[in-house]
């Protein structure tokens, strides 16, 4: 699956920020990006060309929060944090994706 | 401004977006290095790696969305996609306007020039005239004697300057023609008390005024420009006035036109009349018709009045022959701007509250609209608000689409205020002193803009939202528009506007019937086949009594000889000119006049033989003037109708003799003529008429002709006539007397049509507004129309029920109209002319017409509805 890499879901870029940012305190775009394609051992690689409208987006609908502080290596940076109705719509979302998961499983390992 | 926030808020965020990815890069590269590449080839990985910085801003301004320029961006394009669709209410709803709007800004830029605006004078709220008065004879001004202006100027304490003024019309020589030109005669002060600096040179240096100053003008822009072609070399040329040379040092900058428009001035000292010595030193040769003063620092014009009371009581007690306390002999002291416009005042400010009355009901009419489409488009906001959108948001996005139309309104308003407004300007110029003021300027503009703005507020804001309920309601297939509350909302904005209507149309036939009533007064005189020449003669060519005779009999002679005039005569004054009257004491032989009452008073005027004759004012009793009544002759004079029957009510008048110089000369009353008016709306004055050769000369007069043909044919002749009597005599003016007549009644004309034209604006916007309710309520009933027709019920009861219910409507509204009419138009007392404000027929006829209008405007939607087809019309619901 040569292509795997640049394709992300529509949608689930929301849910790994989501997800990235529910076990972190805050974060900045850059550790976001990395922080995904991290856990992933490298299989998701975030487009930043989406990675910042996504950011965007969810801070527009109130899900995440933005700050400026200061980062790792000393400058000025966006920390990014979820809101209480950020963390109720990952646990939302979360729930919805195993369903949805689940299903698809079910219906690729039926015989 | 929330509209500013947002975009100072935009560009800030704009910066902290470049921050966070200037971030991201630089943490990117130092990645990149970590693993080994140079910093150059990190940076380039980064940003390869990163794609295009100006896309990825583009989508998070996407994003961002929520901000509300980008709202309103949404609102107006979502407006302007829905009007379009509905291109028939955005027209009657944008015209509709623009007739309101327009109307208010042609007259604010009216009443913004004339009225607000401040003078263009140093402090201008400082200035206040000075007035004599005597209003127990008749004479609202008297003027000022050299004597009474030095002894005011001595004797104030609330003045720091004083100045006087009054107009010749002097002859200048050395331009290539001799021009008649417009002189005010003022103090060397005269400029300065006012805070007007030169444009070119200087104005009048202090002494200039003093007897034997060398003569020295100023120009007026207005002439400077006209005749010179604002050459600036004109300061320092010298020209012949009154066989005296006078130099030009100054020209001033644009002023109004007031007290005259004047086109030159001088210092009192170079005026040959002023510097006379019987008027330097006669207390009552009141040569002087206006005095300026600035008032004293911390002196307010309630003290200044007091002040000037104070002089006139010490000027009485001082002088009791010069000023007679019988005559009710007073001083005055006026704000000066109030002078300015005194006239004018009333009939602007009626004509402002007119025009926003109109507006009002305009954006009446328009709110119903507005309402109406308001139900068609229920089911879409019940719909947007039940897909999440915010009622505010809707609300501001209904709010939006109405500023919309309001300021696209007022923008057709203003191009329809500027188109009219230079007929109005041409039109008032005649009668207002600062027509020339007026224009659409800045605060025109922001007027406009404010009253667009105000506008879509007042016809936007009432939207009544849907309820919860009536949400669901309304979301149910098929259910009709709701809304109690909004028919009682369209019904309520229906009555209003015919309440309102009721006064703009009483106004209107009031003032319509005072105009009329004018054109009916019967002036005294036969107007019609009577042509005036005005001519004023030349001072230096005609300085003594003798000359000017010999003028006028040759002129007489020469008109005479026109083929086609039946009679020739010369006033002193020009048949109803308009002019106030001046009424001079005399004395009756063998009746003195009782000590504590005024001295009797009549108007003198001096006429040829046959004036009487060829203006149609007829003899009543004794002779008219004869040739012979010339200066070797008896004095003789004739006396109207109304001094005859004043002074000898139950008496003969013919053959008593009266004396205007204390019993040196005595006249006798050798005729009686009928009452001629020389103001068509005021009543006729007591007159006095001497013969011209007894007068001594009349320095302006007019040269009148009777003939059976078209007057205005004789105009070339006439004219020719003149120029062979003295080809250097200009003709001031030269016209009928139907049209002297004619220009004494253009202001009246003008507010008469200006009152009309808004009275008819707001009858068929009235009319559309009732026609167009209870046809939209038609269109609701149709299916309970269909049900009663279903169950039996006639066609006419139909109708009835129809046309009951907008009836209804129309006379809770005329009811109102007509009490708040009664009440309004005694606000144009002022204006009007044999008929009084609240006058009942007037009110009746205003009630009928607008009743029979609306029964009109009602039929049509009531003969749809019984149209009805009960099949149609249930199976459709």
């Amino acid at each position: 699956m040569p292509d795997f890499k640049s394709e992300l879901l529509q949608g689930t870029l929301d849910l790994l920020i989501l997800r990235v940012l529910a076990a972190a305190d805050s974060m900045h775009g850059w550790g976001i990006a990395q922080r995904i394609q991290q856990q992933s051992r490298d299989a998701l690689v975030v487009n930043q060309g989406s990675l910042y409208p996504a950011l965007h987006r969810l801070e527009a609908q109130g899900l995440i929060a933005a700050e400026w502080g200061v980062s790792e290596n000393n400058r000025q940076a966006r920390f990014y944090h979820l809101t209480r109705a950020g963390r109720k719509q990952f646990a939302q979302e979360t729930a919805y994706w195993e369903r949805f998961t689940t299903a698809v499983r079910l219906v690729l390992d039926s015989p | 401004m929330p509209f500013l926030r947002a975009l100072f808020h935009r560009s800030a965020s704009e910066r902290d977006l470049q921050r966070e990815l200037q971030h991201h890069l630089e943490r990117e590269a130092e990645e990149n290095r970590r693993a080994g590449m140079s910093p150059a080839e990190a940076r380039l990985a980064a940003e390869r790696a990163f794609g295009g910085v100006a896309q990825v801003q583009e989508e998070v301004r996407d994003a961002w969305g929520i901000r509300f320029v980008d709202h309103l961006h949404q609102d107006i394009s979502y407006g302007l996609r829905g009007l379009r669709r509905n291109p028939g209410y955005m027209i009657v709803v944008i015209l509709t306007l623009a007739l309101g709007i327009g109307a208010n800004t042609a007259i604010f830029s009216v009443v913004h020039g004339v009225l607000l605006r401040p003078l263009a004078y140093a402090q201008p709220d400082r200035l206040v005239t000075v007035n004599q008065a005597a209003p127990k004879v008749g004479q609202p001004t008297l003027g000022f004697s050299v004597p009474d202006f030095m002894d005011f100027r001595e004797r104030n304490r609330a003045f720091s300057a004083m100045a006087e003024y009054h107009s010749m019309w002097f002859i200048l020589l050395g331009r290539p023609e001799p021009e008649r030109v417009q002189t005010g005669v003022v103090s060397d002060n005269f400029f300065d008390l006012l805070g007007v600096k030169p444009l070119l040179g200087r104005t009048f240096l202090p002494g200039e005024d003093k007897p034997g100053a060398a003569p020295v003008l100023v120009l007026s822009y207005e002439y400077w420009q006209k005749s010179f072609g604002g050459d600036p070399h004109v300061v320092g040329q010298s020209f012949e006035m009154n066989n005296k040379p006078h130099l030009v040092v100054g020209v001033l900058p644009p002023l109004p036109a007031f007290p005259n428009a004047d086109q030159v001035f001088m210092p009192a000292s170079a005026c040959p009349f002023r510097g006379a010595e019987h008027v330097l030193s006669n207390r009552q040769g009141r040569i002087i018709s206006n005095v300026f003063a600035r008032l004293k620092d911390g002196v307010s014009a309630a003290q200044a009045s007091d002040d000037g009371r104070r002089i006139g009581v010490e000027l009485c007690g001082a002088f009791p022959q010069d000023y007679p306390r019988d005559d009710g002999y007073q001083v005055e002291v006026q704000d000066l701007a109030r002078s300015f416009t005194g006239n004018a005042r009333a009939p602007l400010f009626i004509l402002l509250a007119t025009s926003g009355f109109v507006l009002l009901i305009a954006c009446a009419n328009v709110a119903n609209l507005a309402l109406a489409r308001l139900v068609r488009r229920d089911r879409e906001i019940a719909v947007r608000i039940a897909l999440g959108a915010g009622r505010r948001r809707i609300f501001r996005q209904l709010l939006t689409e109405n500023l919309l139309l309001a300021l696209t309104g007022g923008a057709a308003g203003l191009a329809f205020a500027a188109g009219g407004l230079h007929l109005l300007i041409a039109y008032a110029s005649r009668f207002l002193p600062r027509a020339d003021e007026i224009s659409i300027n800045g605060p025109v503009l922001l007027f406009t803009l404010g009253v667009s703005v105000l506008t879509g507020l007042l016809f936007g804001s009432r939207v009544p939202m849907p309820g919860a309920d009536a949400l669901a309601n309304t979301l149910k297939d098929g259910a009709r528009g709701s809304g109690v509350g909004r028919s009682r909302l369209r019904a309520l904005l229906v009555a209003g506007q015919v309440a309102i209507s009721v006064p703009l149309l009483a106004g209107a036939g009031l003032s319509v019937r005072s105009l009329l009533n004018l054109q009916r007064v019967d002036p005294g005189y036969q107007v019609g086949h009577v042509l005036s020449a005005n001519l004023n003669l030349n001072w230096t060519r005609y300085n003594d009594g003798a000359k000017r005779l010999d003028f006028w009999r040759r002129a007489m002679d020469e008109a005479a000889r026109i083929p086609a005039v039946a009679s020739v005569a010369v006033s002193g004054s020009e048949p109803l000119n308009g002019l106030a009257n001046f009424p001079s004491p005399f004395l009756i032989e063998n009746q003195p006049v009782p000590a504590g009452t005024p001295a009797p008073h009549a108007t003198l005027l001096v006429s040829s033989e046959d004036y009487f004759k060829t203006v149609g004012e007829p003899l009543l009793r004794g002779r008219s003037f004869r040739a012979s009544d010339d200066a070797k002759a008896p004095g003789a004079v004739v006396i109207n109708q109304s001094l005859a029957s004043r002074l000898w009510p139950t008496s003969d008048p013919l053959g008593r003799r009266v004396s205007f110089d204390n019993g040196a000369n005595w006249f006798t009353i050798v005729g009686i003529v009928a009452n001629a008016r020389a103001q068509l709306d005021a009543d006729p004055v007591d007159e006095i008429q001497i013969p011209l050769q007894q007068s001594g000369g009349l320095l302006s007069g007019s040269l009148l002709v009777r003939t059976e043909a078209d007057p205005a044919a004789l105009l070339h002749d006439l004219r020719e006539a003149i120029r062979r009597v003295d080809p250097q005599q200009p003709v001031t003016s030269i016209e009928t007397l139907s049209q002297v007549r004619s220009y004494t009644l253009a202001p009246r004309r003008l507010i008469a049509s200006l009152l009309g034209l808004f009275a008819l604006v707001a009858l068929v916007i009235t009319a559309t507004g009732i026609g167009g309710v209870l046809a939209f309520t038609v269109s609701q009933r149709t299916p309970e129309i269909g049900i009663r027709m279903a169950l039996g019920a006639s066609r006419s009861r139909v109708l009835w029920m129809v046309l009951g219910e907008g009836i209804r409507l129309v006379v809770a509204g005329l009811v109102v109209g007509a009490v708040g009419a009664y009440f309004l138009t005694r606000l144009m007392t002022s204006i009007l002319y044999g008929v009084p404000p609240g006058d009942p027929l007037t009110l009746v006829t205003v009630v009928a017409v607008l009743l029979a209008v609306a029964v009109l405007a009602c039929v049509l939607p009531a003969r749809r509805a019984t149209a009805v087809n009960p099949m149609v019309a249930l199976r459709a619901s």
